[in-house]
């Protein structure tokens, strides 16, 4: 119970930065003021508040935020401000301050986890090895193929050497060819998967296979050639786009805005540790 | 009519023939067609025309060999483009893959050796390679690029400014025009942290199949412009070259296989369902 | 390829045919080549990863932050905590480990934690301007303003009827897709089975989009086989 209870406290308190980072202002409210500059001194800052100027004194706390005509407003020291500025000014609550660090501790951490993939696949493939499972010698290739890789990475970023023609050899005319000749067998997988599958056994399968060819057509030249005497409404390519950027993107972003919901709510699970399924209800 | 109901159960590797050799045909016979140009890339095309002198694109090269059919193409026709007007330009690759940057570097060494030969490394562009972290890394690449790169990919210091001209006037998201993520499914993580906050524009250069849900972004204003696939690459080389005859790019030369590809599949449904419905009235 | 030498074109192209052996049958080479591509990326990425993210972000300055240290406590001192993180990112090691599987938790906890956290922001941030732009108006003028208290530009009847099906398509697709109640009132019953039509316009258009990047990874491949290496066209 107290494993998961520290698990808990860890998870609540990792989310806790960044959803109090997002609510909170960079700034005290009650004591931040809005105006425009009026001068800079290293005394501090004078703004002009409602028709009145005031003097904000220059101390180690005081942030100030300048208005942008796009995003968010920028934080800005006191020396680059010029007069006619807009500008809100007060002390920081310091989570802003702290986003650099905290960003990059989670970044080393997440990436401490790199050396995990190669242990997993090691251990599948030395256990092959061990028991002499069928087709072994494909697990002692896989080794020496990762030895290969690793000493092919070495030569990432060197100007010259042998170590740069292992990597150009690896990476030019092993790994990029072969990656690439894996992902391009969904292309025959697909086109079976196509022939097999799509029936139009109902109006709504009709719909989509008449949408499926618009969009495929106008999209190539061929589309273009087909339907290039016709008024423009009736032409290929213009029908796909409208496809597109209308009946489409409605339909996503009815979609998303459930998934958005759905995002939240899951988020809110994962942070408050209320989720539950095999991997969270796991003896510890 | 029997025959008519075998059309439903053709083997697959007839299928498979069929896309090699109706794909392998313009290869041969070396066939060029017009393109019907997008808004969503003329809008990109666009806005890369109106770049300001001092600023710079970030260019989130996060593509591996997996996707290099679509992205090698959009990455090409850009910094072609990029090259072109001396508009200089970072790549970098946040999260996704570690290879993505030294395909991009082969992109422009290509580009920089045919037809830009007097841009130089450095001046031109910066290559910062891989990074990990995500939405941590946008952020942090956001207020100050330093606390996320020490170095380039070339282990070049990024305050060494006798090699890296460039990196000397690259402070923080201040700096940066447009950022261009191009891989198989962009992060929308961009267009949460960088344009959200910042209001920094965001294109994509993506697969297809990851377009129809980019497209909402379109409409928002969240993109400024995007790349879907081979098309979006073909459809860039035309507004960068006029004339069909001068147009090279991966993007042109594979959309004509494209389109005869997309014809195979287009026949294989219709003879599928051709040969359901006749086997379907044979039964009763 | 501009650079390649012979040898390095056929053994492109052998290990490029070697995998597309597959689509006659599945056979041996094909996993040999599985297994040495599965190798070659594992061991390859492991040494950028430590070379591009952890050797910068984390060895450096943590070796600067020790010898900081034994140099008399000299500014950038506080860089040797990152032992810390080095010791902390160990944890996650302990899942291979049954007896104190609970450790890695911790930190598997921190990283669901930190994202479960940042949620709100990164949904909000992303959804709020589509949900903005999202109300349209239904009779809208050419520039897309509404009639009432827009430009002086014409109503635009093609602006209007792509507005109404745009509204209409979210409304029907969210309805559609609300399961929290019976769909069992007429007027939610035939809202949800429009919004199902209208999906399927949808689907097709991702349908289409598949087939146009399946395609396009075996067009590079091609490519590479026809030009490169037969050096046709």
């Amino acid at each position: 119970m107290t494993k998961r209870r520290v698990i808990a406290l860890v998870t609540f308190l990792a989310g806790l930065y960044y959803f109090l980072e997002f609510v909170v202002p960079p700034t005290i409210p009650w004591r931040t003021v809005r105006g425009e500059v009026v001068s800079v001194s290293p005394q501090g800052i004078t703004l002009l508040v409602n028709g009145q100027q005031q003097q904000i004194p220059a101390e180690p706390t005081l942030k100030v935020y300048r208005d942008r005509p796009t995003g968010a407003p920028e934080s800005v020291e006191p020396e680059q401000l010029r007069p006619g500025d807009q500008v809100s000014a007060g002390p920081t609550t310091y989570l802003s301050d702290w986003l650099t660090s905290v960003n990059n501790f989670f970044i080393v951490l997440g990436s401490m986890a790199w050396g995990m993939g190669l242990i997993s696949l090691a251990m599948v493939h030395s256990s092959n090895i061990r028991r002499r499972r069928p087709e072994w010698y494909g697990s002692v290739l896989f080794f020496l193929a990762v030895g290969a890789g690793m000493v092919a990475g070495l030569g990432y970023g060197e100007k010259s050497g042998w170590l740069k023609e292992v990597n150009d050899v690896v990476f030019n005319y092993l790994l990029r060819p072969m990656s690439s000749t894996v992902f391009s067998l969904l292309t025959f997988h697909m086109a079976t998967a196509s022939y097999r599958a799509f029936r139009v056994k109902s109006g709504e399968a009709m719909l989509m296979m008449v949408s499926a060819f618009i969009v495929m057509l106008g999209q190539i030249p061929i589309g273009m050639w087909l339907t290039h005497g016709l008024p423009s409404y009736l032409q290929l390519p213009v029908m796909a786009q409208w496809i597109l950027y209308i009946a489409n993107s409605a339909a996503v972003r009815g979609m998303w805005f459930g998934m958005m919901v759905g995002a939240i709510a899951v988020g809110l699970r994962f942070w408050l540790s209320l989720e539950r399924g095999a991997f969270f209800d796991r003896e510890l | 009519m029997v025959w008519l109901a075998r059309l439903q159960s053709i083997d697959r590797r007839w299928i498979y023939a069929a896309i090699w050799v109706a794909c392998a045909l313009p290869f041969v016979v070396n066939i060029k067609l017009p393109v019907y140009v997008s808004p969503e890339t003329r809008r990109l095309y666009e806005f890369i025309e109106k770049c300001p002198p001092g600023k710079v694109i970030l260019v989130d090269s996060a593509w591996d060999a997996g996707s290099q059919g679509e992205n090698w193409g959009q990455v090409e026709v850009v910094f072609e483009h990029l090259l072109r007007k001396r508009i200089p330009f970072i790549i970098t690759s946040v999260e996704i893959t570690p290879l993505g940057p030294q395909f991009a570097d082969q992109v422009i060494e290509r580009l920089v050796r045919e037809k830009f030969p007097d841009r130089k490394y450095g001046v031109d562009w910066v290559n910062l390679g891989y990074t990990k972290g995500g939405w941590q890394a946008m952020q942090q690449i956001a207020k100050d690029i330093r606390q996320q790169y020490k170095k380039d990919s070339r282990g070049y210091s990024l305050d060494d400014a006798e090699r890296l001209p460039l990196m000397q006037r690259v402070r923080n998201i201040e700096d940066i025009y447009l950022i261009y993520s191009v891989t198989y499914s962009p992060l929308e993580d961009w267009i949460a942290f960088i344009h959200g906050v910042y209001g920094t524009p965001i294109a994509f250069g993506c697969a297809g199949i990851q377009s129809t849900t980019y497209y909402r972004y379109l409409l928002s204003g969240q993109l400024v412009g995007m790349l879907v696939g081979v098309r979006g690459a073909a459809e860039y080389d035309a507004l960068l070259h006029p004339d069909l005859r001068d147009r090279n790019s991966l993007g042109t030369k594979l959309i004509v296989p494209q389109a005869f590809g997309h014809l195979v599949i287009i026949v294989a449904v219709i003879l599928g369902n051709i040969g359901y419905f006749a086997a379907r009235r044979r039964r009763g | 390829m501009e650079g390649a030498t012979t040898w390095q074109i056929w053994l492109a192209a052998i290990v490029t045919l070697g995998i597309y052996s597959y689509l006659i049958s599945d056979n041996k080479l094909y996993r040999l080549l599985l297994n040495v591509m599965i190798g070659l990326g594992v061991g390859y990425n492991f040494i950028i990863m430590w070379k591009q993210v952890l050797q910068p972000l984390w060895w450096e300055p943590m070796t600067r932050g020790f010898a900081a240290v034994f140099n008399g406590f000299a500014p950038g001192s506080a860089q040797a905590l990152w032992v810390l993180v080095g010791l902390l990112g160990t944890l996650w090691y302990f899942q291979f480990s049954r007896k104190y599987l609970w450790l890695s938790r911790i930190v598997i906890g921190m990283t669901l934690g930190a994202g479960a956290g940042v949620v709100f922001k990164q949904q909000l941030l992303m959804n709020m301007p589509q949900i903005a732009d999202s109300f349209r108006p239904l009779i809208a003028r050419a520039d897309g303003t509404p009639l009432v208290g827009g430009s002086a530009a014409p109503v635009s009847l093609w602006m209007s009827l792509n507005n109404i099906i745009f509204v209409g398509t979210i409304v029907c697709v969210m309805v559609y897709f609300f399961f929290s109640f019976e769909h069992k009132w007429a007027p939610v019953r035939h809202t949800a089975r429009l919004g199902r039509w209208l999906l399927m316009v949808s689907f097709g258009a991702f349908f289409g989009n598949t087939v146009m990047t399946r395609m396009a990874v075996f067009l590079e491949r091609l490519q590479f086989l026809l030009r490169d290496w037969l050096r046709f066209g």
